[in-house]
């Protein structure tokens, strides 16, 4: 029984535990993910002439046609902000969650050529559009910080305070609850394609649930009855808070942050356990 | 006793026809199964895969109970007509599918090649790509760098190794994605129809580069270089050795 024979360094069976979640395995090929970041970033500007400012370019038009539409044509009130402050802040935070979504909600059918010739842990590929995702995210937030600058040289009022410290806490929070969501759309996508095409305009539906254009304390005036929707939507504590820290200006309680935290690790985990069990034999059916 | 791969009533089971509202019913048919702890009714009734005759059954076996040992040191070739399976049990060892019922025992670390070029973004240089296709490989970025100059060497087109592969003749293009796989390490390596790529001459090149370790390869005839164990798929679903 305890002879040397019966050692074997790998098992390949049907059925594997849910929550095994093969992160030895994972560290093996942090190589990989590297260069998968390196890969979606290169591979984004190559054959442009502007490069990385694309980067740029996107959130910042956006933020024009914003302050025009809903700034000046709605009058949607920014809580005292300036108005393309307000909405680039909004604008930067939701992008990230948007993007890490959708591009993980793809992650099987886009890249069934991949996974159906060589086997690597499949957890790489999302978690590689996290960060490469996170990149993009860091250089608009320089956009955004540039912004901060110019208003605050021009007397606006801002107050960046200490809630400046959940930032990290937030970006965290954001990139496990695109993940988590993105994940179970991707291993629900593989067999019946149906929920694919709930994810573009979902996506869009979603932001207006999100205190994105409007802020939280408008709603809370103007409709009580209605505010529950977006309390209940894990990302617009995130973006208030990320307001406040940045720009004084935001509502959110520790309670709303602590659903918001419960919410994203349900998420997260359901996300992950689905993926698990999807990943084994997706290929044959996607 | 020297066993590195050890296969036990290893069976696939694939389903026939398109996916659509027709699978769903089945789908929850096979869940409600499972939840009652009872086995999935749809598998009794899969067929033996025969493809030139119409069967009752859109289920069918590509692997059926399948058992043998792969000893140490051998290059073992996988023969068979057209769908027999050989691919089909590649890709089980191979991790990309799992196996319906059965399991598979190993010792030591597989590589396997069932394409060449897997991963080859076509924006990217060969040197980017080098770096890429080796990590998908289960290459570490150090190994990579190590061999890189090798690699670029054997692979023979230094002088597009900063150009995008899109640019690439598909002669080149196959070069360079045979060189990344030539020099994985591991004591497993599993080939899958690869070999017939690039001219005769580099062929040969790529046959001499492999000649270490264990190799199980999927072949459509027999090699002679590969006598010592060959394996065959025969119309029963079953292999023999």
């Amino acid at each position: 029984m305890t002879e040397q024979k019966d050692y074997w360094d790998l098992e390949i069976v049907p059925e594997s535990n849910m929550l095994d979640l093969k992160l030895q395995d994972i560290w093996r090929y942090r190589d990989l993910l590297i260069l998968l970041v390196r890969r979606d970033f290169v591979s984004f500007y190559k054959q442009t002439i502007l490069g990385p400012l694309w980067f740029f370019i996107q959130p910042l038009f956006t933020t024009i046609i914003y302050t025009f539409i809903f700034g000046n044509l709605a009058a949607i009130s920014t809580d005292g902000l300036p108005q393309p402050l307000f909405y680039l802040a909004g604008i930067t935070a939701w992008n990230y969650f948007a993007d890490c979504l959708t591009k993980t909600s793809s992650v099987f059918t886009a890249n069934a050529g991949l996974f159906g010739k060589v086997y690597f842990p499949r957890l790489i590929v999302p978690l590689s559009i996290v960060v490469s995702n996170l990149i993009r995210f860091g250089v608009q937030m320089c956009l955004f910080l540039l912004m901060m600058a110019y208003y605050a040289t021009k007397g606006a009022n801002l107050h960046p305070n200490i809630s400046l410290l959940l930032f990290p806490f937030l970006l965290l929070l954001m990139a496990m609850l695109g993940l988590g969501l993105g994940m179970i759309i991707s291993a629900m996508t593989t067999k019946y394609r149906d929920l694919s095409f709930l994810v573009t305009f979902g996506i869009q539906l979603m932001m207006y649930l999100t205190t994105v254009i409007y802020p939280l304390s408008v709603v809370k005036a103007k409709y009580p009855h209605y505010q529950w929707l977006l309390e209940y939507n894990p990302m617009t504590s995130i973006i208030e808070a990320f307001r406040y820290g940045f720009l004084g200006r935001g509502t959110f309680t520790a309670a709303s942050l602590a659903i918001t935290t419960g919410v994203t690790l349900v998420i997260l985990l359901t996300g992950i356990i689905i993926f698990n069990r999807v990943e084994r034999d997706f290929i044959d059916t996607v | 006793m020297g066993s590195v791969i050890k296969i036990e009533n290893l069976s696939k089971a694939y389903q026939l026809g398109e996916i659509g509202t027709g699978t769903l019913t089945r789908d929850l048919e096979r869940y409600w199964a499972r939840i009652r702890g009872k086995e999935d009714p749809f598998l009794k009734i899969g067929e033996a895969n025969d493809r030139s005759k119409k069967g009752e059954s859109d289920i069918v076996w590509s692997l059926k109970d399948i058992n043998f040992d792969i000893e140490e040191g051998q290059a073992v070739g996988i023969i068979g007509r057209n769908g027999a399976g050989k691919s089909t049990l590649l890709k089980v060892l191979s991790r990309v599918t799992a196996p319906t019922t059965g399991s598979i025992k190993v010792k030591g670390r597989i590589a396997s090649l069932l394409e060449v070029g897997t991963g080859f973004h076509p924006e990217l240089s060969g040197r980017e790509n080098i770096y890429l296709n080796g990590a998908i490989l289960g290459m570490r970025k150090a190994e990579i760098k190590r061999k890189f100059d090798e690699i670029v060497d054997f692979s023979g087109v230094e002088r597009y190794i900063d150009t995008p592969v899109k640019r690439y003749s598909s002669g080149m293009y196959v070069r360079l994605a045979f060189a990344v796989a030539a020099y994985l390490e591991s004591e497993i390596l599993i080939v899958d129809e690869v070999l017939a790529v690039g001219d005769a001459e580099f062929q040969k090149k790529c046959l001499r580069k492999m000649e270490y370790g264990l190799h199980i390869l999927c072949l459509d005839r027999n090699y002679a270089w590969c006598t010592s164990a060959v394996i065959a798929a025969g119309d029963d679903r079953q292999i023999y050795i």
